[in-house]
């Protein structure tokens, strides 16, 4: 009887072990990372190691690796780009695609050129009125395809101050187009396919012009 | 006589029960857990509470349910009784779906004067809903709060957008002379808002881009 009780136990003990075990083995998902070719590595840490930089994975070319469920943060690497944390949560197998913006010193470096274009396309747009305005406090955003600024009145001046229009430009296929039209304040329901990042920094700068 | 009978019972077998109880009772958690996985809990108030529910191309029952977040065509129907059939948006927990149906046959509006009560609790919870959607509102758009603002350079309030049928969405409505537009801008920004969260009118201003 003794032995029966034994035997039992140990068979339950046993099971529970292997499906703990199993459900360790479970618990790695297949992540397949794309990694843009501005990337020249990435490092995955795990959430709670990010303070202290501690063991990451290092990957330099798309891959498929095993990663345990829960929380990683991924620092990107390379020339142009931003060095941005990007943090992602596992759960189940997943592609990540890592391809992050241009990091903002070396989108200035291409504002120059991309505003030259921009006043020709407004003033081809808008002749008459932009005779009385001047592109100002102009920024590149994500990889470079998006353009925001001010357009300010050449009238304008401190006691006699004059409407400030924000406008957006996308480089699509490499054909810059003004979206919608200038404005005094960008909404989102009204520009709904510029990221809000985007509008954002672009008011950010009416508001604080 | 059935004292007997359980003390014959070897403790072998109620070992062996107890685990295949408690085996059963971590299967069924752990189904309950993978089942419930991305859904958001909802809550269906149904009168008559019996009526069958079709949401999307699942059934449900009166009371809480699972559901994966989306829009879905809604159909509640009972026999004796009107059929009705909503589209709505389940998108995050505490999402209610709220339905009574009226009785057509005469075997259905006598059973409606039997049971008032389910009716009557039905309107109180609506109303009690009505109620809270008027704080969601001010959820929605905080900005109200601080809503109207004068001062001597500018004023600014709001109005409801007719243009969004849930009447949850708002123009903020600026009045100022142009020199002080962007004063009154700096000032939205300035209590917390996101500009880009809401749609403006400013009085007097004619867009020279807009052509």
């Amino acid at each position: 009887m003794k032995k029966k009780i034994i035997i039992i136990s140990i068979t339950v003990i046993v099971l529970m072990g292997i499906l703990s075990y199993l459900s360790y083995l479970l618990s790695f998902k297949d992540i397949s990372f794309v990694i843009n070719s501005d990337v020249s590595e990435i490092s995955i840490y795990k959430k709670e190691n990010i303070d202290n930089k501690k063991d990451p994975k290092k990957i330099s070319s798309s891959q498929t690796i095993k990663l345990q469920t829960g929380d990683y943060v991924i620092v990107p690497s390379g020339f142009k780009i931003s060095t941005d944390q990007i943090s992602v949560s596992i759960t189940k197998n997943t592609q990540i695609n890592i391809n992050p913006k241009y990091s903002n010193s070396y989108l200035k470096t291409l504002i120059p050129g991309v505003e030259n274009i921009i006043s020709s396309i407004l003033l081809e747009k808008y002749p008459g009125i932009m005779t009385t305005y001047k592109i100002t406090s102009s920024s590149l955003f994500n990889k470079g395809e998006w353009f925001g600024a001010l357009l300010e009145n050449k009238e304008s001046n401190f006691n006699r101050k004059k409407d400030l229009f924000g406008f957006v430009a996308y480089k699509d296929n490499n054909v810059w187009k003004i979206i919608n039209y200038p404005e005094l304040i960008l909404s989102k329901s009204v520009y709904k396919t510029v990221p809000i990042d985007i509008l954002n920094g672009i008011n950010s700068l009416i508001s604080n012009y | 006589m059935n004292n007997n009978v359980l003390y014959k019972i070897k403790p072998i077998y109620i070992i062996i029960l107890f685990f295949i109880i408690v085996i059963s009772v971590i299967l069924f958690a752990t189904y309950q857990k993978v089942d419930q996985n991305g859904k958001i809990q909802i809550l269906i108030n149904l009168v008559p509470k019996d009526s069958k529910i079709t949401i999307g191309s699942k059934q449900y029952t009166n009371g809480l349910n699972y559901i994966t977040p989306g829009e879905y065509k809604i159909t509640v129907q009972k026999d004796g009784f009107e059929t009705k059939e909503i589209t709505k948006e389940l998108i995050k927990d505490s999402d209610k779906v709220n339905i009574s149906l009226f009785a057509q046959s005469d075997e259905a509006k006598k059973w409606v004067l039997i049971n008032k009560a389910q009716y009557s609790n039905f309107e109180n919870m609506v109303a009690k809903d009505t109620q809270e959607k008027g704080v969601t509102f001010q959820q929605i758009n905080p900005i109200t709060k601080n809503l109207p603002f004068k001062n001597y350079l500018f004023s600014i309030g709001y109005k409801t957008d007719s243009s969004d049928k849930t009447g949850n969405s708002i123009i903020i409505t600026i009045s100022s002379s142009p020199q002080y537009r962007q004063t009154a801008i700096s000032q939205i920004e300035r209590w917390g808002y996101n500009l880009a969260d809401y749609n403006y009118e400013f009085s007097g201003f004619n867009n020279p881009f807009k052509i």
